[in-house]
């Protein structure tokens, strides 16, 4: 506890002084019947003011919600000594609204009352909200001296982004061995038909094309392109963040990621992600509801962390690029190292979908001739970068979160699509 | 504009003014210039009410008074000065009041009670205090006014004494972080 004299008791003595003093010095009783009456405030509340002895604890309704919803948060408060006046505040986490009640309030205390305050919360920003502290300053009578007290805390509420349903996500070029949804290139047993060709010993008899074996008097069997599964790897690029908080690009990544991890692992993918930024993180592939949920946590905590340091995709373990995987990159294509990453997944062999985050429009030009003609030369430059993904056969759609990410991902040419080898 | 700083403005021109009235001729003029500084010193005090604008022209307005008194025409003391400091006791209070307000924070009804009733019998003791230091100035001859003396340095000497032994930690800037 911090006691501090306050900017009244500061006023107070300092005009009861000079009063005083020009009183004694003029002879003037005046001046010292002034002085006393700015003196006895100062001399009753300070005698009458106690060190306060106050419990405290507070508690969330919810320790996770999602974007939009409202949470309450309690502050129970107990005062044993001391205190007549209590200044209660409680630091909200960005992203977080007072609907009702006030971030700072004022409440009376008696001794050994209990009271509670209560706030409603709007959770306007997914993300992990850490409260971190509650800061409680008690005034004696008077308010002359206040005892100032930060206590930490230990709550967080998770804020999960809003997770659109699609109706289709991104289609791998590549699938594993695991039975799922795709329909893989390669022939075997499958439902979908692929082709025709000579009976060959061992084929199953079931197989046999009896129409075109009739036709050719040869034997004939169908093939079947077997339905598997696909890896698809969610890669991040939290290296900046540009647009108006709530829909900047970072907003769109994790929106976007969300939304497509839940389809793909609807269609029995292996989803995994990386966050490349600042920061580097990953999630390895897995399946299922938990892995949803694992996703949707990892999501959470990721931000922008300023580095200038140079990153690539070396720096990522083995186990979080597995091969044949498809990436889908959420990036606002700003930042040269996410670049240079992209190139070598695509060196790599990988199957690389970029998904551009950045709502240009939402990027005003700065005042000034200048401020235009930088404004267009950066729209250049992020024009050239798209266009050199695509020299390369990195198809790259817009999302700005406006409309489902299905359509923008439906912009995605499959058959023209091609991953091509390049120099790392 | 708040009803505080209507309060506030309407007590400042009082406080200007009432000096003003006890002066006559040459006088009169100094003393204007007195309540001209007082006034150029008071809109600060108002914009920035919890910086040290208001104790500034609070020292302005006590000056002024003390100029007032010593060249007032006319013998006995001036028996309104408790209420002169009642008013400039008001006048701070009423200034922290509007700073008060113009922070977003939430405040119980019970504590504006609280604080307006211990503002009310800090009024009525100066008052009486006051008044009485006052009743003895006017009684006494030559030989009380070393007693009223001896009263004002001992209010001199506890006006000075308090912040040191009682409110030590003297935090000249507001560090809380709301």
């Amino acid at each position: 506890v911090i006691r501090r004299a306050t900017p009244r008791l500061a006023r107070l003595l300092s005009l009861a002084g000079l009063a005083a003093l020009l009183g004694v010095l003029l002879g003037l009783p005046e001046l010292v019947a002034v002085a006393v009456v700015l003196a006895i405030p100062v001399v009753a509340g300070i005698a009458a003011t106690d060190a306060p002895d106050i419990d405290s604890s507070v508690t969330l309704s919810a320790d996770r919600c999602l974007e939009g919803e409202e949470v309450e948060v309690s502050i129970q408060l107990r005062c044993t000594r001391g205190g007549r006046d209590l200044e209660v505040g409680l630091p909200l986490p960005a992203g977080m609204r007072v609907v009702d009640g006030a971030v700072v309030t004022v409440v009376s205390l008696q001794p050994n009352e209990p009271r509670t305050i209560t706030l409603r919360l709007r959770a306007e920003r997914w993300g992990g909200k850490p409260f971190r502290s509650l800061t409680l300053r008690a005034h004696g009578p008077g308010r002359l001296v206040a005892f100032d007290e930060l206590r930490r805390l230990d709550l967080r509420l998770a804020v999960y982004p809003g997770v659109d349903r699609l109706l289709r996500g991104t289609h791998p070029l590549r699938t594993q061995v695991f039975a799922g949804n795709h329909v893989a290139r390669v022939v075997g047993d499958g439902i979908e038909f692929a082709s025709v060709r000579a009976y060959a010993p061992g084929d199953s008899i079931r197989r046999v094309n009896w129409r075109v074996t009739s036709r050719r008097g040869v034997l004939h069997v169908d093939e079947h392109h077997p339905e598997r599964n696909a890896d698809v790897i969610l890669f991040l690029d939290t290296f900046s963040d540009v647009g108006p908080v709530g829909r900047s690009s970072l907003d769109n990544t994790v929106r976007g990621a969300a939304a497509l991890a839940r389809h793909q692992l609807g269609r029995k993918d292996r989803v995994g992600m990386v966050g490349f930024g600042g920061t580097v993180s990953w999630l390895r592939v897995g399946m299922g509801e938990t892995q949803f949920l694992r996703l949707l946590a990892s999501l959470l905590d990721v931000s922008i962390a300023l580095s200038y340091s140079w990153k690539d995709v070396d720096a990522l373990p083995r186990r979080a690029l597995p091969p044949l995987a498809s990436f889908v990159v959420f990036s606002p294509l700003l930042d040269a190292r996410a670049l240079r990453a992209i190139t070598d997944l695509c060196g790599r062999g990988h199957d690389v979908t970029v998904v551009d985050t950045l709502d240009e429009d939402a990027v005003l030009p700065s005042a000034g001739r200048r401020g235009l003609a930088a404004h267009r030369v950066w729209r250049l430059l992020r024009e050239d970068r798209r266009a050199q993904l695509a020299e390369i056969g990195v198809p790259v759609v817009a999302w700005t979160g406006e409309d489902s990410l299905a359509a923008a991902l439906a912009m995605v040419p499959r058959d023209a699509r091609r991953t091509l080898r390049v120099g790392v | 504009v708040t009803r505080a700083r209507i309060a506030a403005v309407a007590i400042a021109l009082v406080l200007l003014a009432r000096p003003l009235v006890m002066l006559h001729g040459r006088p009169l003029q100094a003393g204007l210039g007195f309540a001209v500084a007082a006034a150029a010193l008071l809109p600060p005090a108002f914009v920035w009410p919890a910086s040290a604008a208001p104790a500034t022209a609070g020292a302005m307005l006590v000056a002024e008074y003390a100029f007032a008194l010593l060249a007032r025409s006319g013998g006995g003391p001036d028996l309104l000065a408790p209420l002169m400091g009642v008013l400039l006791l008001a006048l701070l209070e009423l200034l922290d009041v509007d700073s008060d307000r113009r922070r977003s924070r939430k405040v119980e009804r019970a504590v504006r009670l609280q604080q307006a009733l211990w503002l009310l019998g800090e009024v009525a003791a100066g008052l009486v205090a006051g008044g009485f230091l006052l009743y003895l100035a006017a009684r006494g001859g030559p030989a009380d006014t070393s007693i009223t003396r001896a009263m004002a340095f001992t209010a001199v000497a506890l006006a000075l004494a308090i912040p040191v032994l009682i409110a030590r930690r003297v935090v000249g800037r507001d560090r809380f972080p709301l």
